[in-house]
């Protein structure tokens, strides 16, 4: 694996928050604040997968998450499966949805994706509402959904550490794969397909194909981390389809950076943190935040690290000017 | 379920597939005219409800002047989201993807401002008119009837406004193809900036006929905005009469499900309505394959 700029800003990361803990473990408030920052970094980087680097609008993103969730809270309270075959069984599950979904969105083009999604992540909430019946716990929501358990330890709420490297883990596997994805022929024919779709397809790339595996892949990720945060929080329901999360794992993705991996990491840990600082502000907290995400699309598109890419920190690795030089549109375009 | 029923099932499906149409309409034509999917609209028919309370409930005004001082402001509030927000981004790469993000920080915006000077607690307009009418064996509210003839109205100016002005036309050649409608010396600019203050008023002015039967609540446009969305993809996007037609195929369908089975069913049946209708005609009830 050949190092460069982004596999050392994602060690650097992950290693800060590998040792954030020595200082911080005592205060169990930031400790959830960074687990819930890194449950958000899974999900913000999955969807730029599709967003950023494939430029389809899936909407339903926040709906694969959710799917995660009631899996693994709805087999584990009604099967009694154990919870680490509901972390496994969330991801199957939203990868199948992915796949559900994708077959007859990703046949169209653009901008009906983006319609067809959204009113596809619409459905999801009163369709667990109505669903009752089937042991979705309706509008009151699921609980409770059973912890973790390493032998004879169950996890719990008074130590967060064991939750808190579980949940790295993850990030760390999910970031592997992006990774690895982003870098793969299957990636790189992917974004292909969104900055010249017919070149694309003139080389033979297969845009449904392509388009549905990323597709899968990304929903399998959210649904892996929604069924970790379902063991985490122990209540789930149908609030979580809301606006807020939708809106604000967006907002993460311009921050960090669309399509500049590992932005959107960076965009988790400092909304949700920026977040919880704006509290007392109390509903104008969201409206700084509508006026932010349309500031920073106008004056900063490629987010944080499209401001870091600008700047050569030794560091940070060398920045790849031949690829600029060949490619002018490389730090333009997402 | 008897004649009497089918007959109020109609009437009502059609009632509220007028003001539907009203609501999809706009966003229709903002689509078709500026290739912009503008998600900030339903912002802006929760707006439109809550100017129209603060000049009906707060001020006392009538209806007719909420209306005639109420538009005004929605055009130039959709007018300067055009100049200020979409025409800069339109200038630049990546187009579709800024402005629609754009769009939805907009709309957070607009949300929690709404929230911020109007409380979260719902607020309800009174009735356009009040009172009831009975035709043969139906009873009509004169609130529906009220709500009727606006919508028609609305409509028919919007019908006026297209097929028979200049400014109209020049929006229907910009839809057609921009560069043709360049060379001809219409101003894309000047009809972008129309198309969002129009489609601005027919939001808002949808919101003020829904308000006296839904509540004005800050987060309450996303539901339509929803609908809206389904009906004009339902109806083949930036084609008007489709969406006319799936407004009103709708509308019935969601009389007829909150009937049958109630109001929560409306919302996945819609879904599996466009399903069918997109599985049968990928680009919609009257879209071209043209579109992208």
């Amino acid at each position: 694996m050949k190092i460069n700029r982004e596999i050392l800003t994602t060690a650097g990361i992950l290693i800060i928050i590998a040792v954030t803990p020595l200082i911080f473990h005592e205060n169990s408030y930031t400790m959830h604040l960074l687990i819930m920052s890194m449950i958000w970094a899974v999900a913000a980087t999955a969807w730029d997968l599709l967003l950023g680097y494939g430029g389809i609008f899936n909407l339903a993103q926040v709906g694969f998450f959710a799917i995660g969730a009631y899996a693994t809270g709805m087999a584990s309270i009604h099967l009694g499966i154990s919870p680490w075959m509901g972390l496994l069984l969330g991801a199957v599950a939203s990868g199948l949805a992915g796949v559900l979904i994708g077959l007859p969105c990703l046949r169209l083009k653009g901008i009906y994706v983006a319609l067809m999604t959204l009113a596809f992540f619409e459905v999801i909430g009163p369709l667990i509402v109505v669903g009752i019946n089937l042991g979705t716990g309706g509008k009151a929501g699921l609980f409770p959904i059973p912890p973790f358990r390493l032998g004879s330890y169950v996890f719990n709420t008074d130590e967060l550490l064991p939750w808190y490297y579980l949940c790295l883990i993850l990030l760390a596997i999910c970031l592997f794969i992006t990774y690895k994805l982003i870098h793969s022929m299957l990636g790189l024919s992917f974004t292909a397909l969104r900055d010249s779709e017919p070149f694309a397809q003139s080389l033979g790339i297969n845009r449904f194909k392509s388009a549905l595996v990323v597709t899968a892949i990304a929903a399998a990720m959210t649904g892996l981390i929604g069924a970790f945060y379902a063991h985490y929080v122990v209540v789930i329901s149908p609030r979580m389809l809301g606006l807020d999360m939708f809106l604000f794992l967006l907002i993460m993705i311009i921050f960090g950076g669309a399509a500049r991996f590992p932005g959107p990491v960076i965009g988790a840990f400092v909304i949700t943190f920026l977040d919880d600082m704006l509290r007392p502000l109390d509903s104008y907290r969201l409206l700084a935040f509508g006026a932010l995400m349309v500031i920073m699309i106008m004056l900063l598109p490629n987010g944080l690290m499209g401001l870091v890419a600008k700047i050569n920190i030794p560091l940070f690795g060398k920045r790849d000017t031949e690829a600029e030089m060949l490619n002018p549109d490389i730090p333009k375009t997402y | 379920m008897s004649l009497n029923d089918l007959i109020e099932i109609l009437i009502s499906g059609i009632t509220i597939g007028l003001v539907y149409f009203l609501i999809a309409v706009g966003f229709s034509l903002i689509y078709g005219v500026s290739r912009v999917l503008h998600l900030s609209y339903g912002s802006f028919f929760t707006w439109g409800a809550y100017l129209a309370w603060i000049f009906a409930v707060k001020l006392n005004f009538n209806y007719f002047w909420v209306f005639v001082l109420v538009c005004p402001i929605l055009y130039i509030m959709g007018m300067a989201l055009e100049r200020f927000v979409v025409r800069p981004l339109r200038k630049r790469d990546n187009f579709d993807f800024n402005v629609l993000l754009a769009g939805l920080g907009v709309a957070l915006f607009l949300d929690y401002a709404a929230q911020a000077f109007f409380g979260a607690r719902t607020k309800s307009l009174p009735s356009l008119l009040d009172g009831t009418i009975q035709i043969h064996d139906f009873v009509f509210s004169y609130q529906q009837l009220t709500m009727l003839a606006a919508a028609v109205v609305i409509a028919f100016a919007l019908w006026f406004f297209l097929e028979k002005t200049r400014q109209g036309l020049a929006l229907g050649a910009v839809a057609q193809d921009p560069v043709g409608a360049r060379i001809v010396g219409v101003s894309l600019n000047k009809v972008y900036l129309l198309t969002f203050g129009i489609s601005t008023i027919l939001a808002g002015s949808a919101g003020i006929l829904l308000a006296p039967r839904f509540f004005i609540s800050p987060l309450g446009g996303w539901k339509f905005l929803i609908k809206a969305l389904i009906i004009v993809v339902a109806g083949g996007l930036g084609s008007i009469r489709g969406t006319l037609y799936s407004a009103f195929l709708l509308g019935i369908l969601e009389a007829l499900v909150g009937w049958l089975f109630g109001l929560l069913w409306v919302m996945p049946f819609w879904f599996l309505a466009l399903l069918l209708i997109l599985l049968i005609k990928p680009h919609g009830l009257l879209g071209s394959t043209a579109d992208h």
